[in-house]
């Protein structure tokens, strides 16, 4: 058969449809977006027999009758209502195994549609495992479609799936038993549709959409015209004087037509009996989602996380930062003294070097994220934070865009839009930079890891997590903030289906960590190299006066001639005052000098003022800025790491510049700072218009301004200068 | 000017026409974020309505 | 359970999900701070806010 407008997966959430996507397509993946929307489309190439097709992964759906816009996507895509993505030839119907019953009521809608369908049925493993083992046979002849068991993450029955496609009939719909005073009613709205022009075959099924409250974009033409809207209102008032609700009526007809099929085919084991043996999955929910310890345990394991990271990734670290100052030399080794070389040994190889070193913090961060997902304990977390979330105004729901805030917030900023309430929504947006995105892990991996370099993976770890908790904490109070000082809206409904947890596998845990360590070395190599090579421009120009520079040598220079070791450090001294020389007469020199007042009551001098205002374009960029600093302010071919050159760095007084107040205090002032100009871009876009990304740029800055302040002078009080 | 001050000016010059075309390209996109890669895939557990 | 009460997307939504009249279904637990609550359905698990469960009559049995 012509499979050439390509074949769709569709099911519900969570029955491992992207799994089997994966093993059908294997890398030949696209990502992109749905025009309009900001629902994801995943589309691949798969070999079948009959040659390669084009599948579409859509988005996972309970019913066709959608309630968000990724279900809307779905539902449009499988009734060809998309301009952009043909209807499929074939649908795969991906259905779980282990909860057929409410899998088999999106595949009572499929079968419905008229197109070649064939049924994939999913985690077969985990449906043994309870004792619920699935005939397949038999499902097969209850449904009148090919049923092909497949074990996703193992890659069972791909073949047959294959085989099974090339060969995909369309099915009859099944019967579901309806009583006679809706059959009735069913028929006279079918009768007025026939005479409206819908084809014969379809009027009775088109008649059961209307009086189901499908509200899809190809019914509106119909219900437009006064004879069909008037015989629909007719229909309900006739069915609600007989106490009869056609949507209850309709769904209940499906269940008990489901609920014949799983009695058949499912072989029931001891669990299904009584409900009485309880499940792996409920056993461990039992523990984690405890009334009392939950929230408890959900802390420890993120601290563990963060411990974690700083843990494995430190002695990674020193090998990175020796791997680059290797290349850096080698690679400017030919080079006489002058601005190439400066350009790449200043600028480049220390300025993105200093971003890179962070390589196997932000893999570790992801990898281990990403199997906290896939073992599905992710969704017990928004279980578990559902609550706190609806007292500070927030939904359930902004736990979605909140958590990928901690990537980065503008894709959480766009996945707020399936937010139905707009105070919660706009609630969601304003806060999620908030959530500490991967940018700003470079700047408190730079700042703890130099500061707190003695203290051990516990501090260092408990004190990202302290970064992380501000975060959370000036969100919620930001999002109470609203919740009281703007309209209430009205509630919405948090529904969530809790996946059973299975062991994360590795395969989709490195393939996530790969991706998202592959961008933030994409977004480094490029982003933040051409923002590097820019200060460094700023920083080397304009050159030092020659005169100057002579001054300052005379200045360091001895009458007498030292000794070897005496010499080098009247060299190194020499040097470092030349450089500094250079650094302050500078384009950057110069304008951090001017904003300086306003960052010293902050304990920050003007070089780190350079380095927040690079941060706005790209958080990485304050540290890759120090790297540059730092490079250019020291003329010899001093080949320290950043985290030694800044603890070196003194004041005119000769006192420490950096010290560990000031790290707090830039600590704060990045987690509460709204840096990312891309963000205030979309905040522009998703509320359209600059009412609130102002608002949120200036509220969140002068908290970040005030907050640092306050953390500087109480740390001194506390730790002494 | 030496050589190597004009070398490294052009880097430098192409540096700030990318990025100034990166920014441009990303206030004129209507979807998409206008960042290199979305860093973020879809999580678990989608909520129902 | 015996019906669902209310009307519009939340109501249909949560008879699509399962809780359709007649069915049993079993109460796990409630989150920390009692909201949203665990129900056991038709085999899998499903956590609804407490005021949509709400909407959800019950007759019950013993356990």
């Amino acid at each position: 058969m012509d499979l050439s407008s390509g074949i769709a997966l569709a099911g519900n959430p969570n029955c491992g449809k992207t799994t089997l996507f994966n093993a059908l397509t294997g890398l030949r993946q696209k990502v992109a977006n749905y025009p309009g929307v900001t629902v994801e489309k995943k589309t691949g190439r798969a070999e079948l027999p009959s040659g390669p097709v084009m599948v579409v992964d859509l988005p996972g759906t309970y019913s066709l009758l959608a309630t968000s816009p990724d279900e809307r996507v779905a539902m449009e895509v499988l009734r060809g209502l998309r301009s952009d993505t043909p209807p499929p030839a074939a649908i795969v119907a991906v259905v779980d195994a282990s909860n057929l019953a409410r899998n088999l009521y999106l595949l009572s809608q499929l079968l419905e549609l008229g197109r070649p369908l064939v049924v994939a049925l999913n985690m077969t493993d985990i449906a043994a495992r309870r004792g619920q083992g699935v005939d397949a046979d038999l499902l097969a002849r209850h449904l009148g479609v090919p049923v092909i068991p497949v074990v996703g993450h193992r890659r069972t029955g791909i073949d047959a799936l294959r085989n099974a496609l090339a060969s995909a009939q369309v099915p009859t719909a099944p019967n579901w038993s309806l009583p006679d005073g809706l059959i009735a009613e069913l028929e006279v709205l079918a009768q007025v549709l026939r005479t409206a022009g819908v084809p014969a075959p379809h009027c009775l099924a088109m008649a059961s959409r209307f009086l189901a409250g499908d509200d899809a974009a190809d019914l509106a033409p119909l219900v437009a015209r006064p004879a069909v809207a008037e015989a629909l209102e007719v229909a309900r008032d006739h069915l609600a004087a007989c106490g009869v609700d056609p949507e209850q009526t309709m769904i209940a007809a499906r269940y008990r037509w489901i609920d014949s099929v799983t009695a058949a085919c499912v072989r029931a084991g001891p669990t299904m009996a009584a409900g009485a043996h309880r499940t792996y999955t409920e056993r461990v929910d039992a523990v984690l989602v405890h009334p009392v310890f939950g929230l408890g345990i959900f802390a420890l394991i993120m601290a563990s996380l963060f411990v974690t990271i700083f843990w494995v990734a430190d002695p990674l670290m020193g090998v990175f930062e020796g791997a680059i100052a290797a290349l850096g030399t080698w690679v400017t080794s030919g080079l006489a003294e002058g601005a190439l070389k400066s350009l790449l040994s200043d600028g480049v190889f220390a300025g993105v070097g200093a971003v890179i070193v962070f390589v196997p913090q932000i893999a570790l961060l992801f990898g281990l994220l990403a199997i906290l997902e896939d073992s599905g304990y992710l969704a017990r977390a928004a279980f578990l934070m559902d609550r706190l979330l609806s007292k500070v105004g927030l939904h359930g729901k902004s736990f979605i865009p909140l958590l990928s805030s901690f990537a980065c917030a503008i894709p959480g900023v766009m996945a707020a839009r399936t937010i139905e309430n707009p105070r919660e929504r706009l609630a969601t947006m304003l806060v999620a930079p908030f959530m500490s995105c991967s940018a700003r892990l470079p700047v408190y991996a730079l700042l703890i890891g130099t500061f707190f370099a003695h203290q051990g993976a516990l501090v260092k770890g408990g004190l990202v997590l302290g970064c992380y908790a501000l975060g959370v904490v000036v969100a919620a109070a930001t999002a109470y903030a609203c919740k009281l000082f703007l309209d209430r809206g009205a509630v919405t409904p948090f529904i969530l289906e809790l996946p059973t947890y299975k062991a994360p596998q590795a395969a989709e845990v490195l393939r996530q960590m790969w991706v998202n360590t592959t961008t933030f070395v994409t977004r480094a190599g490029t982003t933040i190299l051409a923002l590097t090579v820019i200060l460094w421009a700023l920083a080397y120009y304009p050159r030092l006066d020659p005169a100057q520079a002579a001054a300052i040598a005379a200045q360091h220079a001895s009458a007498v001639p030292l000794a070897a070791e005496a010499e080098q450090v009247r060299q190194g001294d020499e040097d470092h005052a030349l450089g500094q020389a250079q650094l302050a007469g500078s384009y950057v020199g110069r304008f951090g000098h001017t904003i300086e007042p306003l960052i010293a009551p902050l304990g920050y001098d003007w070089k780190m003022g350079v380095g927040l205002i690079g941060a706005f374009a790209a958080r990485e960029v304050f540290v890759s800025t120090m790297g540059v600093v730092y490079g250019v302010g020291d003329v010899g071919d001093n080949d320290a790491p950043l985290s030694v050159a800044i603890l070196a760095d003194r004041k005119a007084d000769g006192s420490a510049l950096w010290t560990p107040a000031v790290a707090i205090s830039l600590l704060v002032w990045f987690v509460l700072a709204m840096q990312c100009l891309s963000t205030v871009a979309v905040m522009r876009r998703e509320t359209g218009g600059w009412r609130w990304p102002l608002l949120q740029l200036v509220y969140m800055n002068t908290l970040a301004w005030i907050g640092a302040f306050a953390a500087y002078h109480l740390a001194n009080a506390v730790l002494g200068t | 000017m030496s050589t190597q001050d004009f070398i490294a000016l052009a880097v430098v010059a192409a540096a700030v026409l990318w990025y100034g075309w990166r920014v441009w390209r990303g206030l004129k996109k209507r979807t998409g974020c206008g960042c290199d890669r979305c860093p973020v895939e879809k999580h678990a557990g989608h909520p129902g309505p | 359970m015996t019906s669902v009460l209310g009307s519009g997307a939340i109501r249909r939504r949560l008879l699509e999900m399962g809780l359709t009249p007649g069915i049993r279904v079993e109460l796990l637990r409630r989150a920390p701070l009692g909201d949203p609550i665990e129900l056991r359905v038709r085999g899998y698990l499903l956590s609804l806010r407490a005021d949509q469960a709400a909407l959800v009559q019950l007759t019950l049995t013993a356990a």
